[in-house]
């Protein structure tokens, strides 16, 4: 009793939402008050039943439990990260310690040292020389003008957290970080994954930081909706006047979902691309939809649209951004027949979308993308989100006229693929290979078959010497071949296989020798 | 009936080697580090474990207990490289390498090459020249993997005796094999050996084993029967004692290193060699000493 009338004193008593009216007064010496108390209970009833009943029953508990016991106190968990999963390129070699990317793992060595130490993290490149150079690729048309990110790592942690601060721990000229990301999936529990979901933690443009003194980088988060022990950093060294180097990342987070009065709804950002795939799901219903109505004459209803020419409405679209295309073409059968011009579509990056594509998105592009000059599907794929015969049909249904192919960081890529791109691309001439490890030695020889090649790039691969011979011998007008860090990795295994080759030839030495003595 | 006995010889010792490997304990270091550079700052941790121009390591990781003692080699000071850079930095990478598990314990001369090559990698040259001794007890199968390149070197002692010794490796006369980076330009006029070139060996050891690994500070000051005799007084594998007998050991070394009368091993050596030479020899004196003891956590 006296507790509920505690509770109706207070500002946020929603005891009423269950409806319950008021106990008598036990205080007849105060009218004022039981007026005023009633006048306020019947506004707060008002009140409870325009606001959601979900927060109502929550802040109620949250009410209730705070005076009985004390609110549990959800521990904050700080982990450094456990292993480094993948990551599009570093400075040292793949067979050192120093300034590689492995070094982002466990606990700092260097912080708060600031300065060039072996110890850190450091990205392959830094300043804007690599894209200003002659033999720099040029942009990809329609980049979204959000999308800064040069390379990325990605870093898994033990425990799976609902994350509250993200700390970077920066040695040297800080500030090349422009987006975390936290993902769904628990890369070290066995159970395939249903659905993956990335969620942007933090995004910022790049920006010049004024001393190249080392800082603890820690930006403000978002809170999301489950769990997280994945986290990806994308870096943009374009301002930097020397290598970015980093030492840790700290995670820091809480193991149960926190209670809706301490969440923070996130801001709903309504330039955020997030739905491209699900335009381009709808895309098929829109398409089939239209298709009964090929009969009657387009005219009218387009207003000032019909008058333009076809030219210009294209230049018109060719400044959106892919999203914003395939938005555009649901929205009448005049602009739905613009934007699936396969002119539009001369040069595809989907890279600034590697987190949302998958098989389907690539098979609803498919139909428009047959004038396909150049392709960029680096960064996308991983983690089973495109699988080789998803890339198979989309190369044989789009590869004729391609010209330059970008397929850095493609984990999916198997054997199969690059055979698939050398049958189906005789035109090519640029193939982006780089950081694809998992790639067999054997893969490479297919690209011996593109023999209008001038341009390769085969960083950080697993190339060997037959294959690399053949690629030299038969692409008669390749001009630039990258070949940084395809060093052969030695292992355990294979010096003991040297070991046994040796004892094996001087055991057929001594063999020799025996049957010459014989002689 | 020679036959019956040499089969009977065969069986016992399959059956006994059989039982041997059963024997699942394992074992690990127990060390203690103790030394003296050559300019009188007793023992003063610059750094951490280095002194003087020497520095050592003490790691451990997931299967191997792992030491390195690296003498840096004095001369470069005066061209202004400081010698004690080179060593210090080398043992640091051989300790980093350890623990992060990069290196096979039956091969330790792998750990020199990958850590003189990250040394390669700095992008200041890091200039200078050493020695390097390292020592890795494989914990499981109780052997002893070691490997020298240079003058530093380790002494197994058991029940007194010296079991096993590392050898000298010497260009000439007080030019010991050395790794090194030079300057560019002169990188053919300086003295400079692969990690190849170090000597290395295996070998099974017992609980109570004592290992002592050390620069030639030590050596050249102190003959084996005076070791011998400190090391007598080391009975227990707790540290302390350990700690002790390694402090009892450098400080008689750098004793009689500043004796003039004394004839050290060095000065024998010097004699043999035909220069008419007696007393100590100062220099910078590293003990790392370890008895074999059963693993605990």
């Amino acid at each position: 009793m006296g507790i509920r009338l505690k509770a109706l004193l207070a500002p946020r008593a929603l005891t009423s939402a269950k409806g319950r009216a008021p106990a008598c007064q036990p205080a007849p010496q105060f009218p004022m008050l039981t007026l005023l108390s009633m006048f306020y209970y019947i506004c707060l009833r008002r009140r409870s039943r325009s606001g959601t009943r979900g927060e109502a029953l929550n802040s109620r508990r949250a009410v209730e439990s705070g005076q009985r016991t004390a609110l549990p106190v959800t521990l904050e968990v700080e982990q450094y990260a456990k292993e480094v999963l993948d990551f599009s390129s570093h400075y040292g070699s793949e067979n050192s310690m120093s300034y590689t990317m492995w070094n982002l793992a466990g606990v700092p060595n260097v912080y708060p040292s600031s300065g060039d130490f072996t110890q850190t993290a450091v990205f392959r490149a830094y300043g804007t020389w690599w894209e200003q150079c002659a033999s720099a690729p040029p942009r990809f048309r329609r980049t979204p003008p959000g999308f800064h990110s040069q390379d990325y790592i990605e870093l898994a942690f033990e425990e799976p957290v609902y994350p509250t601060a993200v700390e970077v721990l920066e040695t040297y000229y800080p500030g090349a970080i422009v987006q975390i990301q936290a993902c769904s999936l628990n890369p070290f529990s066995q159970n395939t994954p249903t659905d993956i979901r990335w969620e942007v933690l933090w995004s910022a443009e790049p920006t010049k930081v004024l001393t190249p003194q080392a800082r603890q980088f820690s930006p403000g988060i978002k809170q999301i909706s489950f769990p997280t022990n994945l986290l990806r950093l994308e870096v943009n060294s374009s301002l930097q006047q020397y290598y970015t180097e980093l030492d840790a990342v700290i995670l820091r987070g809480v193991r149960e979902r926190p209670i809706l009065a301490l969440y923070k709804m996130p801001v709903i950002d309504i330039s955020d691309p997030s739905d491209s795939d699900e335009e381009l799901a709808d895309m098929v219903a829109a398409i089939t939809s239209q298709d009964g109505d090929d009969g009657k004459p387009h005219n009218a209803g387009n207003g000032y649209f019909d008058r333009l020419p076809y030219e210009l409405i294209q230049l018109m679209l060719s400044h959106l951004t892919l999203p914003d295309l395939c938005r555009l073409a649901q929205s009448c059968k005049l602009l739905h027949q613009h934007c699936c011009d396969p002119l539009q579509y001369t040069q595809l990056s989907l890279q600034p979308y590697w987190a949302r594509l998958s098989d389907a998105s690539l098979g609803h592009l498919q139909g428009r993308c047959g004038l396909l000059q150049r392709l960029n599907l680096s960064w996308t794929g991983n983690r089973g989100t495109l699988t080789p015969s998803g890339f198979n049909s989309f190369m044989k249904a789009c590869g004729l006229s391609l010209v330059c192919l970008e397929l850095s960081c493609c984990h999916f890529l198997s054997e199969a693929c690059l055979e698939v791109v050398s049958q189906t691309c005789p035109g090519l001439q640029e193939l982006n290979l780089s950081s694809c490890d998992r790639l067999h030695p054997q893969a490479f020889t297919h690209i011996s078959k593109l023999s209008r090649l001038r341009r390769l790039v085969l960083y950080r691969t697993k190339i060997e010497q037959t294959a690399l011979l053949s690629i030299l011998t038969f692409c008669m007008e390749l001009r630039h071949l990258n070949l940084g860090s395809c060093v052969r990795k030695y292992s355990e295994k294979e010096e003991e296989e040297e070991e046994e080759e040796e004892e094996e030839e001087e055991k057929k030495k001594k063999k020799k020798k025996k049957k010459k003595k014989k002689k | 009936m020679l036959s019956v006995l040499s089969y009977g010889r065969l069986v016992a010792r399959a059956v006994l080697g059989g039982l041997s490997q059963t024997d699942g304990r394992d074992y690990s270091l127990v060390t203690a580090s103790y030394g003296f550079g050559k300019d009188f700052r007793k023992g003063v941790l610059k750094k951490g474990m280095c002194y003087g121009d020497d520095a050592c390591f003490i790691a451990r990781s997931r299967a191997a207990d792992v030491l390195g003692v690296a003498d840096g080699v004095g001369g470069w000071r005066d061209y202004g490289v400081d010698p004690s850079q080179f060593s210090a930095t080398l043992m640091r990478t051989c300790e980093r390498l350890v623990k992060e598990g990069r290196f096979t314990p039956s091969h330790p001369v792998g750990i020199l090459t990958s850590g003189y090559y990250e040394l390669l990698q700095n992008k200041v040259p890091l200039l200078g020249d050493s020695t390097a001794c390292i020592v890795v007890l494989d914990r499981h199968r109780h052997r002893l993997h070691t490997c020298n390149l240079g003058d530093s070197g380790f002494l197994v002692v058991r029940a007194g005796e010296v079991v096993h010794r590392s050898d000298e490796q010497q260009h000439y006369f007080n030019t010991p094999f050395q790794l090194s980076i030079a300057p560019p330009g002169v990188e053919g006029v300086v003295l400079s050996d692969s990690p190849d070139a170090a000597d290395s060996a295996s070998f099974d050891v017992q609980l109570g084993d004592i290992i002592l690994t050390a620069t030639d500070g030590l050596f050249d000051n102190m003959p084996d029967y005076m070791i011998l005799q400190e090391l007598k007084k080391l009975k227990t594998t707790n540290y302390d004692s350990v700690l002790q007998t390694a402090e009892s050991i450098a400080k008689q070394a750098h004793d009689l290193a500043y004796d003039p009368d004394y004839m050290s091993p060095f000065a024998q050596f010097a004699c043999d060699n035909g220069l008419n030479v007696r007393g100590g020899k100062p220099d910078d004196i590293t003990v790392l000493l370890s008895i074999v003891a059963e693993y605990t956590d």
